[in-house]
């Protein structure tokens, strides 16, 4: 879990001024010093700060007689130094510490008071040591030495070139002074020894089998006193593991291993910690083998190799190998460039082959960061790294640039603390600072508005924008995920960070609100609340103790292991967090060796100290600030592990292996009986009979090997995976311990019966593996999701030989979802009921419908494109699953139309015909689900088929007033080829996007707003001339109405190449639509569904003004004017225009009339129940529009709930007309235009559409709803101009019967604006009077003529689909009239102009009552317009 | 009893860029407590009729408050608001710590509020912040806040007030948003407007937004050659100049072929908070004229935040970095300074490095009001030394001590940056409910 964190940094370790290549690079045990080798030099620097102490170069005569130096091993005390030369031979080097003289390099200020430095941090606290390097002796044996490495303080293991191995003590190295013959405690002839081969280390027959080469000898050497023996790599490349049978290391007692399936082994290197062996090869990979212990032997652990962008075998021989300090994490490098680090078993933490290092690298050829040796520095937060030699091509600048990088890591806490697993932070330790992200991922949501940056309030809920209300229930919560990239980083005091870098431990309580840090002395904590760093007050207090083995948070106590340099004892302490950090608020136990490890839970805590002991104590808390701790008991864990430092981690649990029936230990729940060990990454439970007082580590049972880390989900609420045991194991991916319940009914009945009996040969618990992507930090059981940190790089600049040239590296945290994978596993051992359970229980988060698609796809993905016959298909059983959750029939269609189309037959063949699932979403009213069934069927089913449903989603999509969905769903047919049709599908894929989600393109658009409407006349009227010509624009439906005589001339402007056979049936296909939409709006206008209309027609693209004009006579006809304006106020919600006479007097109706208020409304009480056009002239397939007329009437008052409606639904700003809980409204707010703004230019904008068609009818009452006297005389106008008597006489009747409801209700809105119509109801008497017989003729004339065209038109109306073929007769009429229709745009452009000037006075000529200046401008036109559409007609 | 809970919407953190809204839910509980004896029937009946609570009213308002320690030139105007305030009759406002700047409308939750025993009643309170705000601000002499405050009287006695405070971020103002690209896709510029295609309005916050983002995207690096009398030292390297809160100022330094060897520099964020002098009457009549020009925010508010925009940022920038390491001239006023964060590094050895100073999530962003001007710059100390080698001459052969003690000499250089609002949703502060019981 080591993460690097930006560029790394050049350094030069060279003699100052100098510039030299460095050979190798090496810290020495406690990582204070680093040695750093060049070609004739050998220099100590210190580690932190990296400042040089001594250098040494060596003569030109030794140079000469032993090569340049190669190699460099520390004696553990860090006293002494060996370096080997290329020559084999070995120097000697002596580090004296220089008592005299405080430090070196001490910075020294100038007089000068502006040349001195201010900040404290400038001042450096750490005190360098000053040391002298002197050459001891040179030691050179009979044949070259080949490798050298330490075993202990005393002793040093060499290797040489005639295949054997010398065990020397460090001090004879010192007496040797210049001899040939070294007198070794032991030479170890490897020629000697017993080889074993794996699997038969008892058979005298594999000794020696391979036999070993006759030239080769051990080219790479480490040891580790876990293990017991050396990783080795022999010059023939063959990977071996010496081991001795006891600690003497002689050639009598050793014997080796070859390593198999390693024939081409370049290096190796060794885990002390988990006990593992690595060896790199030449072929680029990594083997990893671990120590099995009943044969001492090894056991192949895993292979890394990596494979993500990555030619194969580009990479080279694998060139260094580095545990970290930790064995948390390996780095690796390859000859031909590049890094990467692997966790312990083998997960991929980061590479940099997969970083972005811009164009113009080629990483195949010229890699920028070819590595030649790799060092660890402390802690692991730094990593040495040694370029390689630049080849001959590379230019000077490259040979002149020092060869070191250094690269700084974070890692997470969990390598140094495991007992952090229990919280749900992610916390990173730096150097100096700490890395925090926190926050839920889960982001709460209310009332189903996201809570989306920036929130200024659009979307559902604008009609709350400015009031306060009363919720009737508490609001619905549901959560979002999101992902925070932000970090926090938390730097450390500089006063604690000056003297005790670096950071060694870290912590977080759980609720993520303190934190705490050790490093090299003392301690440190945080409060995120306050922002504080608290610190020992007195310093020496701080310097006094070491943290060692753990830091943990409990109850607002820092509890750690630590070593006290004064008292030279170990101790566990605790500190209140609300105190000082003083010892006198301090507790401490004293316990009897170093701690290695602890872990709490609940009230215990558990201990492992260094002499192999386990010890578990409770903590009572007694204030805020005491607490007790009391030893329970000791247990002796030596029997389990080889060295306790082997102790991973450790936990205490009331986890077990087996539930025990309730009653048996009603008091046992507090106390945690199982401790539960990793060791070595081998998961060992210890469980405490409930007869003894003490756990046997004799029943320790091993749960699972290769383990890093491990988590415990206890206590939780909501999920059912609670009691868990969750291990990743690196490569092997993840695993969980799940227990399994009986079903809840099956339970109880077995404790009636004793069931448990009944079942006890089946296992409680089992053991589910999957697949990680990423490595887990955080285990967030409730949500069902693990989150972890991942490597991301970006490139900041190209610039060529600039350091930032390389990536920058990044840190950032990622989530998985495991549900599905845990579901699919339980589902695959017929475990349903409790993938059941389990599902259930998180029903609530927000992707679990994409958890159930990503089951199915895992499955459907596996099984159908499986080679061979699966005996035992598991989808069956997951659609059956998956059908338990209402999202089922989503989850499908999802899925599918995520997979291939290969695997569809597969996924259909089980989970139902597509048509039946298609029936389904219709009954349940799925209708997006629904019309993404049809691209399925258009797959799957002649394309007849298809058509056939989705024109019976349009019928419904429409009926529901799913504007965008039928949109797409005519997008949809019209994008059927018609020579389809007949033919099967195959595999087609038809691009058409159906049903996309609300909100598609075409919606964000830019800078629509109300006003711009009034401003902008340009827009409409280029909309207008769009609707006039439509004809010229979509040949299509020139089509439609064309017979086929006209077809040929037609393809040109079509432009479609297509035969006309095709296309007659294209124009078919089209014709259907148009007939299904026109049905439609007849419907909605006989409805008086004007708003629906306006919206349909928006977004349909249907054609009204033609459509209308084909109406005028029919549908759009009105016969009653003043109940069509009472159901259009009704539509509208706005206040019923002709109230039933009230207690209001003359005064509070000229309020209303001056400004619709809501109040009064509101006190009116109730809405018109007189619906007559209700259910009697609706079809039934209307139910859906009526049930949302009834929801609105039954609320009459309608309180404002946030209430989610349907997209299209909200158009309309009526909120105005429903505001309870205002403040009373004042007199301006009356005064304002009584409509709502956008309902005025909608009706507005109907209006102009109406003139336009010539439909006199809707257009008056429009003009009334909108009280434009101005209209209203323009309308009368062109009546009388149109010189029919048939209508001049049935608008004067309009008009009287308006005027005449209007006085029989004296409440009436229009009241005021009615008397103004009187002139125009004269003016039509008069003349129609003066018209008198004169005209009677040519009147009947038309009259027929137009009762010939209702005629057709209603026969058109009653027709099936189907059959309109036969109907020629009709569609020749809608010929003709189309085509007059074609005309009229010219017309209409031609006289446009004319008549712009000519009606300029008309307005004011009309006497209207000027009260829509703001449209005045509009004016002309649309009465220019009107004029035209009368003349035509 | 009644209870008063409040609860912002947005849970994960009570932060609110300007111009955003603020949502929160506001409950009513009458309490009931159980030590009452659950007595005979008549009596809790009777218990009943006197336990109902009744609320006279309540309302919500969200006020900015300011606290400062500077002679006011503003308080008879800062008088003149508290007066208007007054007639709201909510005297919440007058109890707060600090003078109100900023005052919406008082929105009324309910009047006549009738709660038997155990019932509650939830509101729904929403506001906008205002735009022109502002933001959060808590420095050394002058401090901006924000609360909600949730005011109720129960009949016959004292109103009592629930405050709920929230934090505000700024986002700039753009004078012309017109002007700037729009975000959104505009292919379909030309399509017909009908009144019943509903689109999607683009807010004005959202354009701020992304103007920001434009604004703090990474661009052509700037490099900056570092070098004293004695020579050159390094090269500094700064990808961009405007950073969001929570990012990583990301700077890098060479010090390849350098004459002089820097031992150690350090890197501080410093916020700078210069106070606006109270001008000279007419100068100041002047100055507001000469704003009107070009701001066009600062026109109706007295209080203004005018975040520093690009060009004012750009033109800080150039003033600063030109002038040497020690300013010669009359040094720029730097204010109260606060250190936020620091990176320090000793690089004796070093060749190439790179400078990451985190920007934290809790500071207040570049902002200006007509008292206060927040700015943010990055205070670099680099310690060199002329001495190149150990003071002796390399050996041939044998070995090479550091010396004991190393002369160095201390330069010191300012670079402004400007630090932008985050977005508020990714910044994680939990926030709990704020109850008040009124007995």
């Amino acid at each position: 879990m080591y993460f690097p964190v930006g560029w790394p940094k050049r350094v030069s370790l060279a003699l100052p001024g100098e510039s030299a290549r460095i050979q190798h690079v090496c810290c020495d045990a406690v990582k204070i010093l680093v040695a750093a080798v060049g070609d004739d030099f050998l220099g100590i620097w210190y580690a932190s700060p990296l400042i040089p102490i001594a250098y040494f170069r060596r003569s030109a005569d030794s140079l000469q007689q032993y090569g340049p130096s190669q190699l460099v091993v520390w004696k553990p005390d860090s006293r002494q130094l060996v370096l080997l030369t290329a020559a084999g031979a070995l120097l000697l080097y002596q580090l004296d510490f220089d008592a005299n003289g405080s430090g070196i390099l001490q910075q020294v200020d100038p007089p000068a008071a502006s040349l001195k430095r201010d900040s404290a941090e400038l001042f450096i606290k750490e005190n360098i040591p000053r040391l002298s390097l002197r050459e001891v002796c040179s030691v050179t044996l009979g044949s070259v030495i080949t490798a050298v490495c330490c075993i202990s303080l005393s002793e040093l293991l060499l290797a040489t070139q005639s295949c054997e191995l010398l065990r020397v003590q460090w001090a004879q190295l010192e007496l040797a002074e210049n001899e040939i013959q070294l007198p070794a405690l032991s030479a170890i002839q490897l020629r000697e020894i017993p080889f074993y081969v794996q699997q038969q280390p008892h058979q005298a027959t594999a000794r020696n089998v391979p036999p070993m080469g006759r030239d080769s000898f051990v080219a790479s050497l480490e040891y580790s006193p876990f293990i017991g023996g050396c990783a080795a790599v022999f010059s023939d490349r063959r990977a071996a593991f010496l081991v001795a049978s006891h600690l003497r290391f002689d050639t009598t007692h050793m014997h080796g291993f070859w390593v198999p399936d390693v024939e081409d082994a370049s290096v190796c290197s060794v885990n002390h910690k988990f006990r593992l062996l690595a060896y790199g090869q030449e072929s680029s990979a990594v083997h990893v083998y671990a120590i099995d212990d009943a044969t001492g032997g090894l056991e192949f652990s895993h292979r890394l190799m990596l494979t993500e962008n990555v030619l194969p075998d580009s990479l080279g021989a694998v060139n260094e190998l580095k545990w970290s300090p930790d064995g948390c994490v390996l780095a690796v490098s390859w000859k031909n460039g590049g890094l990467s680090l692997w966790s312990t078993f083998g997960a991929l933490l980061m590479s940099t082959q997969s970083w972005d290092f811009g164009l113009n690298v080629d990483l195949l050829r010229n890699n920028p960061l070819k590595l030649r040796r790799l060092e660890w520095s402390t802690e692991g937060y730094q990593l040495f790294m040694l370029t390689q030699k630049p080849s001959e091509g590379q230019d000077e600048t490259e040979k002149d640039r020092s060869n070191v990088l250094q690269l700084q890591f974070v890692k997470s806490a969990l390598s140094m603390n495991p007992c952090m697993t229990t919280n749900p932070h992610i916390l990173l330790q730096g150097e100096d600072c700490l890395y925090l992200n926190q926050g839920n991922n889960l982001e709460r949501t209310y009332a189903g508005s996201q809570a989306t940056f920036p929130s200024s309030g659009t979307g559902a809920e604008t009609t709350t924008d400015d009031d306060c209300l009363e919720l009737k229930q508490s609001p619905h919560t549901g959560s979002i995920l999101t992902e925070s990239k932000y970090w926090t980083v938390l730097q450390l005091p500089l006063n604690y960070a000056a003297t005790n870098w670096p950071i060694r431990y870290a912590a977080i309580d759980q609720e993520g609100l303190h934190l705490a840090v050790a490093g090299r002395t003392g301690l440190a904590h945080y409060s995120l609340v306050s922002r504080r760093w608290k610190l020992f007050g007195n310093e020496s207090q701080e310097k006094d103790f070491v943290v060692s083995g753990g830091l943990l948070w409990w109850q607002g106590f820092v509890v750690m292991g630590c070593y006290s340099l004064l008292d030279r004892t170990d101790e566990l302490r605790c500190y209140p967090a609300e105190c000082k950090l003083d010892n006198q608020f301090g507790h401490k136990v004293q316990v009897r060796a170093p701690v290695i490890s602890l872990n709490s839970f609940r009230h215990q805590l558990i201990v492992l100290t260094a002499d192999g002991i386990v010890s578990l104590f409770n903590m009572t808390k007694k204030s805020a600030y005491a607490l007790d701790i009391e030893c329970a008991y000791e247990l002796d864990v030596k029997s389990i592990c080889i060295h306790p430092a082997c102790i991973v981690s450790l936990t205490v649990t009331n986890l077990r292996n087996e539930f025990k029936p309730q009653g048996q230990h009603p008091t046992g729940a507090e106390q945690a009986e199982t401790i539960i060990v990793n060791v070595c990454g081998r998961i060992l439970m210890i469980q405490r009979d409930s007869s003894e007082q003490v756990p046997n580590t004799l029943l320790a049972t091993c749960l699972a090997s290769c383990v890093e880390v491990f988590w415990l989900s206890h206590s939780l609420e909501r999920c059912a995976m609670r009691d868990c045991l969750w291990l990743y194991s690196g490569a092997h991916g993840m695993r969980v311990w799940l227990p399994i319940l009986p079903p809840g009914r099956e339970r109880r009945e077995g404790d009636q019966v004793g069931g448990q009996r009944l079942h006890s040969f089946m296992s409680k618990r089992i053991m589910l593996g999957f697949p990680l992507k990423l490595y887990p930090l955080v285990v967030l059981f409730d949500n069902v999701i693990v989150l972890g940190v991942e490597n991301e790089s970006t490139l900041y600049a190209s610039e060529q030989g600039s350091h930032f040239s390389l990536p920058f590296a990044l840190m950032e945290r990622k989530s998985q979802i495991y549900l599905h994978k845990v579901l699919r596993q339980l589902i695959k051992r017929n475990l349903g009921y409790s993938a059941w359970e389990i599902a259930q229980s998180c029903r609530s988060l927000p992707y679990f419908p994409h958890a159930l698609e990503l089951l199915l796809h895992e499955v459907l993905e596996e099984e159908a494109t499986s080679k061979q016959p699966i005996p035992d298909a598991q989808l069956p059983s997951v659609l059956d699953f998956i059908r338990e959750f209402p999202v089922y029939l989503e989850t499908i269609v999802q899925c599918a139309r995520k997979t291939e189309i290969a695997l569809w037959p597969y996924l259909f063949s089980m989970a139902g015909k597509p048509k039946e699932l298609f029936q389904l979403c219709l009954q349940s009213e799925q209708l997006d689900t629904a019309a993404s069934y049809l691209i399925i069927l258009q797959n799957l089913e002649p394309s007849v088929v298809s058509k056939q449903y989705a024109t019976m989603l349009l019928d419904i999509a429409l009926q529901q007033r799913k504007w965008e969905l039928a949109k797409d769903l005519i997008r949809f047919l019209k994008a059927i080829d018609p020579n389809e049709i007949d033919s099967p599908r195959s595999s087609m894929v038809v691009n058409v996007k159906i049903a996309p989600p609300p909100q598609v393109s075409q919606q964000q658009q830019v800078n629509q707003n109300a006003d711009a409407f009034n401003m902008v006349l340009g827009p409409i009227a280029r909309e207008r001339s769009f609707s006039t010509t439509v004809t010229s624009n979509l040949p299509k439906d020139k089509q439609a109405s064309a017979t086929g005589a006209a077809t040929a001339t037609e393809t040109g402007s079509s432009g479609a190449p297509t035969v006309v056979r095709r296309r007659s049936t294209k124009q078919r296909e089209i014709f259907c639509i148009d007939l299904i939409l026109q049905r439609h709006a007849r419907q909605l206008l006989q409805n008086h569904k004007l708003m629906d209309l306006g919206h349909m027609c928006a977004y349909l693209d249907f054609h009204l003004v033609t459509w209308l004009s084909q109406e005028v006579e029919r549908a759009a006809k009105l016969e009653d004017f003043a109940r069509a304006l009472q159901t259009l106020h009704e539509e509208l919600q706005l206040p019923i225009p002709f109230p039933p006479p009230s207690k209001d007097d003359f005064d509070q109706l000229r309020r209303q009339t001056g400004g619709a208020g809501s109040s009064q409304t509101s006190e009116s009480g109730y809405f018109s129940l007189a619906t007559p056009n209700g259910a009697a002239t609706q079809s039934p397939q209307l139910q859906p529009s009526i049930k949302e007329e009834e929801e609105d009437l039954q609320q009459p008052s309608s309180l404002p709930v946030l209430k989610t409606r349907s997209g299209s639904q909200l158009s309309f700003d009526n909120f105005r007309y429903r505001r309870l809980y205002s403040l009373p409204a004042s007199e301006d707010d009356l005064a304002v235009n009584p409509l709502p703004e956008k309902l005025s230019i909608k009706l507005r904008y109907l209006l102009q559409l109406f003139i336009e068609a010539n439909c006199t009818d809707y257009a008056l009452v429009l003009s009334i709803l909108l009280q434009d006297a101005a209209s209203i005389s323009r309308i009368v106008n062109g009546i009388i101009r149109s010189e029919s008597v048939l209508t001049c006489r049935r608008m004067e009747a309009a008009l009287k019967q308006l005027s005449q409801s209007t006085f029989e209700h004296s409440g009436s809105l229009y009241r005021g604006f009615v008397l103004t119509l009187q002139p125009h109801i004269y003016l039509l008497e008069q003349y129609i009077q003066s018209l008198g017989d004169a005209s009677c003729a040519s009147l009947r004339e038309t009259s027929t003529s137009s009762d010939q065209g209702a005629d057709s038109g209603t026969g058109l109306n009653e027709d099936e689909v189907d059959d309109f073929v036969p109907n020629r007769t009709a569609q020749q009429v809608n010929a003709n009239q189309w085509s007059v229709a074609d005309l009229r745009p010219n017309h209409q452009r031609l006289t446009r102009h004319a008549s712009l000037e000519s009606n300029g006075n008309v307005p004011a000529a009309g006497g209207g009552t000027a009260q829509s200046t703001p449209t005045l401008r509009q004016l002309p036109r649309q009465n220019s317009r009107e004029r035209e559409g009368c003349r035509v007609m | 009893m009644i209870e008063i809970k409040a609860k912002l919407l947005r849970a994960d953190s009570a932060i609110y860029a300007t111009g955003e809204r603020v949502e929160c839910l506001i409950e009513f509980t009458h309490k009931v407590f159980q030590e009452e004896p659950a007595g005979g029937g008549t009596r809790s009946r009777n218990a009943n009729d006197a336990s109902q609570e009744n609320l006279a009213w309540a309302s919500a308002q969200l006020h900015c408050y300011r606290k400062t320690s500077y002679s006011n030139p503003s308080a008879d105007r800062t008088a003149e608001l508290t007066e208007m305030i007054g007639r709201t009759a909510l005297d919440a406002v007058t109890q707060a710590p600090g003078e109100v700047i900023v005052a919406t409308k008082p929105k009324i939750l309910f009047c006549d509020l009738r709660l038997q025993p155990g019932e509650t009643k939830m509101y729904f309170f929403n506001e906008f912040v205002p735009r022109d705000g502002p933001p959060t601000y808590r420095g050394h002499d002058i401090r901006y806040f924000y609360k909600i405050t949730i005011a109720t009287q129960r009949v016959k006695s004292k109103v009592q007030t629930l405050t709920v405070p929230i934090r505000v971020l700024p986002i700039p103002i753009i004078a012309r948003p017109d002007e700037l690209p729009v975000t959104v896709e505009t292919n379909e510029e030309l399509a017909p407007t009908n009144p019943f295609l509903e689109k999607r309005e683009i807010s004005e916050l959202e354009i701020s937004w992304h103007h920001l983002k434009n604004v703090t995207a990474r661009r052509a690096p700037k490099f900056y050659r570092i070098s004293n009398k004695r020579g050159f030292v390094g090269r500094f390297c700064l990808f961009k100049p405007a950073y969001k809160l929570g990012e990583d100022i990301v700077g890098s330094l060479d010090f390849g072929q350098c004459q002089v060897r820097c031992v150690q520099f350090s890197v501080k964020l410093q916020q700078q908070e210069l106070p606006i002098r109270p001008q000279i009457v007419q100068n100041q009549s002047l100055q507001s004229q000469s704003s009107m020009g070009d701001d066009v925010s600062s026109i109706n508010s007295f209080d203004m935040a005018s975040i520093a925009s690009g060009v004012v940022a750009d033109n800080l920038h150039k003033s600063a970095t030109s002038g040497s390491a020690r300013d010669k001239d009359a040094p720029a006023p730097s204010g109260k300074l606060s250190t936020i964060s620091t990176s320090h590094q000793v690089c004796y050895a070093t060749l190439q490095t790179q400078v990451v100073v985190p920007i934290p999530l809790h500071v207040t962003p570049t902002f200006r009001t007509d008292l206060v001007d927040v700015r943010w710059r990055l205070h670099f100390e680099f310690v060199t030394t002329t001495l190149m080698d150990f003071g002796v001459p390399n050996p041939e052969h044998g070995e090479l001590k550091a010396p004991a003690e190393l002369p160095v000499e201390t330069m010191v250089w300012n670079l402004p940056v400007t630090v932008y609002a985050a977005n508020p949703l990714q910044i994680y502060a939990p926030n709990q409910t704020f109850n008040l019981l009124i007995k």
